[in-house]
């Protein structure tokens, strides 16, 4: 059935759950993308996920659309995403810093490649940092929420979540700084390059 | 600052990607979707309660914050307060015998007010009742005449509750009491001494001779 959100989320409230399927499927991709770069292995980012839908459709009636859905939906996804990580022993130091160097082999004139090891830098560089700091990180730069809604998903005050948000970075800038990655994709080509 | 700018850049860079989840996750978390009923919605407290409980705090507050004041003139003579505008006539010619009953070497000053040995006790405490009305009501006017809005009144218990609203006075006034190391307790229980000063302070406010509790409530 097609719906828009309002009509599936209006509905899915009232206990359809052919509505809450439609935002299931909407959903699924961001909030599982969020789990994963909260720094999950996929098996678990899908658990986080399902735990998040499970509780979405748990709390439905009690939602009263104050915040968006999706922001609303990111809170749970996160929370589900930070249970785990707590959870699960084997998250704990999994990235040594050693991990974050940047691969020297044999350098490879391809932008896609440079690109490839930027991101993956970061990401280890951010799978070290406290789960509170990945968890606004992901927030600001996937689903690209403002201070004010990362506010609202958090229940946080909006100065807490900017100063959470410039002590995230500080870390990560000071970890990649610290692995010979510095900080910003074009830095990284850039040392990159000189060094060739 | 181009620096972080360029951070962001990769932030959400480095973020992006298009991963999705298995291809049968839908259809596993709509099966436990069905296996699990919803929650109740929460109810929230009416709004009216909340303000029913904000205002039963501030009376609670109000009512210790002025316990020593009313201690005191508890303690001392019946005054002319005692005799209100708040008091209705029949409460106040019941509550003259019994100021009468209070020891008159307590009453101190204030005894020549009242003549208890003679049957004009209630006559008096009724010229004393319009002769406070009369300086209250003159208060007020003095104080609104130079830009302090200020309604007295007199409680039940005796003591004289002056309620600043102009919000220019109200701070004037909370800068004044803050400096002089008041706290407000859900009004400010000032003694006569301090009502004076504070009269001294800031020209144009008269607030009534004696103690009092201020309450600053600044309308706009």
């Amino acid at each position: 059935m097609n719906y828009d959100e309002k009509t599936a989320l209006h509905r899915a409230q009232k206990g359809d759950q052919a509505a809450f399927a439609w935002l299931v499927e909407a959903y699924q991709g961001p909030v599982y993308r969020l789990a994963l770069r909260m720094g999950l292995r996929p098996a678990d980012a899908e658990e986080a996920a399902q735990n998040a839908f499970i509780a979405a459709w748990r709390g439905l009636p009690s939602f009263r659309g104050e915040a968006k859905f999706s922001t609303w939906l990111y809170r749970l996804a996160s929370n589900a995403a930070v249970d785990i990580l707590r959870r699960e022993k084997k998250y704990e130091n999994q990235w040594d810093i050693e991990d974050l160097q940047r691969p020297d082999d044999a350098p490879s004139p391809q932008e896609q490649v440079e690109r490839q090891d930027t991101q993956q830098a970061v990401r280890l560089a951010m799978a070290s940092l406290p789960a509170e700091f990945r968890q606004v990180l992901v927030l600001r730069y996937l689903q690209e929420l403002s201070y004010q809604e990362i506010a609202q998903a958090l229940a946080l005050p909006e100065g807490t979540v900017k100063s959470r948000i410039n002590r995230a970075k500080g870390q990560l800038k000071a970890l990649l700084a610290e692995s010979g990655n510095l900080f910003g994709g074009e830095a990284v080509q850039e040392a990159g390059k000189e060094e060739r | 600052m181009k620096d972080f700018d360029k951070f962001d850049e990769m932030m959400r860079d480095v973020l992006a990607s298009d991963e999705t989840p298995s291809s049968d996750f839908a259809r596993r978390v709509m099966a436990q979707v069905a296996a699990t009923p919803q929650a109740r919605p929460t109810r929230r407290p009416l709004p009216y309660l909340k303000v029913a409980a904000a205002a039963a705090a501030c009376l609670v507050l109000v009512y210790v914050g002025t316990l020593p004041l009313r201690m005191r003139a508890g303690s001392a003579a019946p005054t002319n307060q005692a005799y209100s505008t708040a008091t209705s006539d029949s409460a106040t010619m019941e509550a003259a015998p019994e100021a009468g009953e209070m020891p008159d070497e307590t009453a101190g000053g204030t005894a020549e007010s009242y003549d208890f040995s003679t049957d004009n006790g209630l006559e008096a405490s009724l010229r004393q009742e319009s002769a406070t009305n009369d300086a209250l009501a003159s208060a007020s006017q003095k104080a609104a005449a130079i830009g302090y809005r200020l309604e007295v009144s007199t409680r039940e218990d005796g003591v004289t509750v002056c309620r600043l609203t102009t919000p220019a006075g109200c701070a004037a006034a909370e800068l004044w009491l803050t400096e002089q190391g008041f706290a407000d307790d859900g009004g400010y229980v000032l003694h006569a001494v301090d009502v004076a000063a504070m009269n001294a302070a800031l020209p144009g406010l008269s607030l009534p001779e004696g103690d009092c509790v201020l309450i600053l409530a600044p309308e706009s």
